[in-house]
C-alpha cells in the first residue's frame, strides 16, 4: 500500500480538457493573488508606508510563487487541441506576469521608486488580464 | 500597590504570551481568505484554553503537581510514555516552527536569508533559558508581545465593514468558491494554535517554578481568564485586519511579510515595526516555552529534578533535554522545509493530540484527595468535558482533513 501510495504520489495525473480548463483556472487564480500581494507591497512602499526589507521579502516570494504557478502548469500535458490553445493563451498571459515580478524585484532592490511606480501600473494591466483569463475559462 | 502591580503584569504578560507563530500564520491566512467566518474557531480554541489553564493552574497550585507529573500519576507509566513520545514529537515540531518564525522576522528586518539566522535564534534561546530568570522571561517577551496591538489598531484606522465583520462572525457560512473540508481544516488549525499542549505544560510548571499556592490562585485564575481571552482578541484583531486589506485581493497569505501589510497600509512604516516586534518577541518566547516545556515533561515524566528555579548544576538533565530540544529543532529548521508549512502542520497535529494532554489535567482537578475544597465545580467539570468531546471529535477528524485538502491547499 505504501508502496502504491509513493507512485501514485511520483505520477501527474493525466487530465481530460475538463481538467485542464480547471488547472488553468486555479493557476490564473493563484497567478492574481500573487500579483496582488506584490502590487500591494509595492504600492505602499512608493508611499513610503514600508520598509524595503520587507517590501523586498514580500515581491521576491510572489516573483518565486509565480514561477512555480508557471512550471507547476508547464508540467501538465494538454489532452487535446483546445487545451494546446488555452495553453497558449495561458502563457501569453502569465509568463509577461512572472517577468514583471522580476522587474519589480529590481526595482525594489534599487529602490527606484519611478520604476516601481511603472512596473506597479504595469502589473494592474497584467492583471486583468489574468482575471479576464480566470473568468473567460 | 505593589501586588496589583504584580496581578496587572501577570495579565499582561499572558495577553501577549498567548500569541505564537501558530496564531500569527493561521489568523493571517484565514482572515485573508474565509473574512471573518472562522472567528468561532479561536472563540472556542480561546476559551478551552482558559478552561484548562485555570484547570492546570489550580492543581499546580494546590496539588503541587504539573501537568506530566499528573500524567504519569493518573495514566501509568506505559501509557504516560506514548503520551509522552508524542507530546515530545510535537512540541519538538512547534519549537522548530518557532525557531523559523524568529528567522523569518529577523529576514524581514535585515533582507538576510532566514537560514542564516536560524542557528543564531538557537543559540539565543538556548542562553535565554540557561540564563534568564523565569519571572524576567516571562515579562519582557509578554510585555514586548502587546506590541502586536498595533493589529487592534489597525482595525480602527482601516475600512473596516464592522457590520459585515459582525454578521460574518456570528453567521458564518463557508465562502464561494471554498469547499467545505478546506474551511473546517482552518478552522482546526485555529482550535488547534489556541490549544497547543506546550502552552498549558508551560503555564502550569510554570507554576511551580514561581512557587505558587493555593493563595496565588487569585493571581493564576485573572492571568488565565482575561489574559488569555485578551490575547485571543489580538488573534481575531490580526484575522480582521485581513479582511478588508487582503481579503478583497485573493491574497493567499503565505508570509509573516503578507500577515502585516495591513498594518502597514493603515499605521505606515511606525505600524510595521511595532508589528515586526510583536512577532518577534512573540515567537521568540514562544520558542524558549516549547523547549522549557519539553525539559519539563521529560523530567516529570522521568523524576528528574527540574525547572528554572534551580541552577542548571543541580537539574542537569532538565537542562540538557532543553539543550538537545532546541539543537533537534534547529536541524530540523536547517534541512530548509519551509516553517510556515511546519506551523501549519504543527498547529494541525497539535490539535489531533490534545485531548492526550488535557484528559489527565481534567482527571487530577476533579480528585478531592489533592485538592480539597479547590476540586473541580460544576462549571469547571461541564466546560471541561464539553471541550474535552470537541477534542476528541477534532482529533478524529484531523488526520483526514489533513490529507483530503492536502494542508489546506
Amino acid at each position: 500500500v505504501a508502496t502504491a501510495l509513493l507512485l501514485a504520489g511520483c505520477v501527474s495525473p493525466a487530465v481530460n480538457g475538463s481538467g485542464y480548463r480547471g488547472k488553468v483556472q486555479n493557476s490564473a487564480k493563484k497567478m492574481v493573488g500573487i500579483i496582488d500581494s506584490a502590487q500591494l507591497a509595492a504600492s505602499l512602499d512608493v508611499d513610503r508606508r514600508m520598509i524595503s526589507q520587507v517590501t523586498d521579502d514580500v515581491v521576491s516570494k510572489a516573483e518565486t510563487d509565480a514561477q512555480s504557478v508557471l512550471a507547476s502548469l508547464d508540467s501538465v500535458q494538454p489532452p487535446d487541441d483546445p487545451a494546446i490553445g488555452l495553453r497558449s493563451r495561458a502563457d501569453d498571459v502569465l509568463q509577461p506576469a512572472a517577468s514583471e515580478l522580476a522587474n519589480l524585484r529590481i526595482a525594489v532592490r534599487r529602490q527606484d521608486r519611478a520604476t516601481m511606480r511603472s512596473t506597479v501600473a504595469e502589473l494592474g494591466r497584467t492583471l486583468r488580464k489574468v482575471q479576464q483569463l480566470q473568468d473567460s475559462v | 500597590m505593589s501586588r496589583l502591580l504584580q496581578m496587572t503584569l501577570g495579565v499582561v504578560t499572558a495577553i501577549g504570551g498567548f500569541v505564537d507563530i501558530g496564531n500569527l500564520v493561521t489568523s493571517g491566512i484565514t482572515g485573508a481568505r474565509f473574512g471573518s467566518s472562522l472567528t468561532w474557531a479561536i472563540v472556542l480554541g480561546t476559551i478551552g484554553m482558559t478552561v484548562f489553564a485555570e484547570m492546570a493552574g489550580r492543581v499546580s497550585a494546590v496539588g503541587g503537581r504539573a501537568v506530566f507529573h499528573a500524567v504519569r500519576e493518573r495514566l501509568g507509566v506505559r501509557v504516560a510514555l506514548v503520551n509522552m513520545i508524542a507530546s515530545l514529537f510535537l512540541n519538538l515540531l512547534t519549537l522548530a516552527a518557532e525557531l523559523g518564525g524568529v528567522s523569518l522576522v529577523l529576514q524581514l528586518v535585515t533582507g538576510v536569508n532566514y537560514l542564516i539566522w536560524v542557528p543564531i535564534v538557537a543559540l539565543a534561546a538556548w542562553l535565554v533559558i540557561w540564563r534568564l530568570p523565569f519571572s524576567l522571561l516571562e515579562n519582557v517577551f509578554g510585555l514586548l508581545g502587546l506590541a502586536l496591538i498595533v493589529f487592534v489598531i489597525a482595525l480602527f484606522k482601516l475600512p473596516t465593514d464592522w457590520h459585515a465583520l459582525w454578521s460574518g462572525a456570528i453567521h458564518p457560512v463557508v465562502p464561494t468558491g471554498e469547499g467545505h473540508p478546506t474551511y473546517f481544516f482552518y478552522a482546526v488549525s485555529l482550535f488547534g494554535a489556541c490549544l497547543v499542549p506546550y502552552q498549558v505544560m508551560f503555564f502550569s510548571s510554570g507554576g511551580r517554578e514561581q512557587k505558587w499556592t493555593p493563595e496565588s490562585i487569585l493571581d493564576m485564575r485573572l492571568n488565565a481568564i482575561v489574559g488569555f481571552p485578551l490575547g485571543g482578541i489580538l488573534s481575531v484583531a490580526i484575522m480582521a485586519v485581513a479582511i478588508p486589506v487582503l481579503g478583497p485581493r485573493q491574497i493567499d497569505v503565505s508570509n509573516l511579510g503578507e500577515v502585516a501589510l495591513p498594518v502597514a497600509q493603515a499605521l505606515g512604516v511606525t505600524g510595521l515595526l511595532l508589528a515586526l516586534l510583536g512577532f518577534f518577541a512573540a515567537t521568540f518566547a514562544a520558542a524558549a516555552e516549547a523547549a522549557l516545556s519539553t525539559g519539563y515533561m521529560i523530567s516529570q515524566y522521568f523524576g528528574w529534578t527540574w525547572g528554572k528555579m534551580h541552577r542548571p548544576t543541580h537539574a542537569p538533565r532538565f537542562h540538557l533535554v532543553c539543550l538537545a530540544a532546541v539543537i533537534a529543532a534547529c536541524a530540523f529548521i536547517l534541512t530548509t522545509v519551509d516553517p510556515i508549512t511546519v506551523t501549519i502542520v504543527s498547529v494541525v497535529l497539535g490539535a489531533a493530540a490534545v485531548p492526550l494532554t488535557y484528559f489527565p489535567i481534567l482527571m487530577v482537578a476533579n480528585d478531592r484527595d489533592y485538592m480539597g475544597r479547590h476540586v473541580n465545580k460544576g462549571l469547571s467539570n461541564g466546560l471541561g468535558i464539553a471541550f474535552l468531546l470537541i477534542m476528541l471529535v477534532t482529533s478524529v477528524v484531523t488526520l483526514p482533513l489533513l490529507f483530503i485538502t492536502k494542508a489546506g491547499q
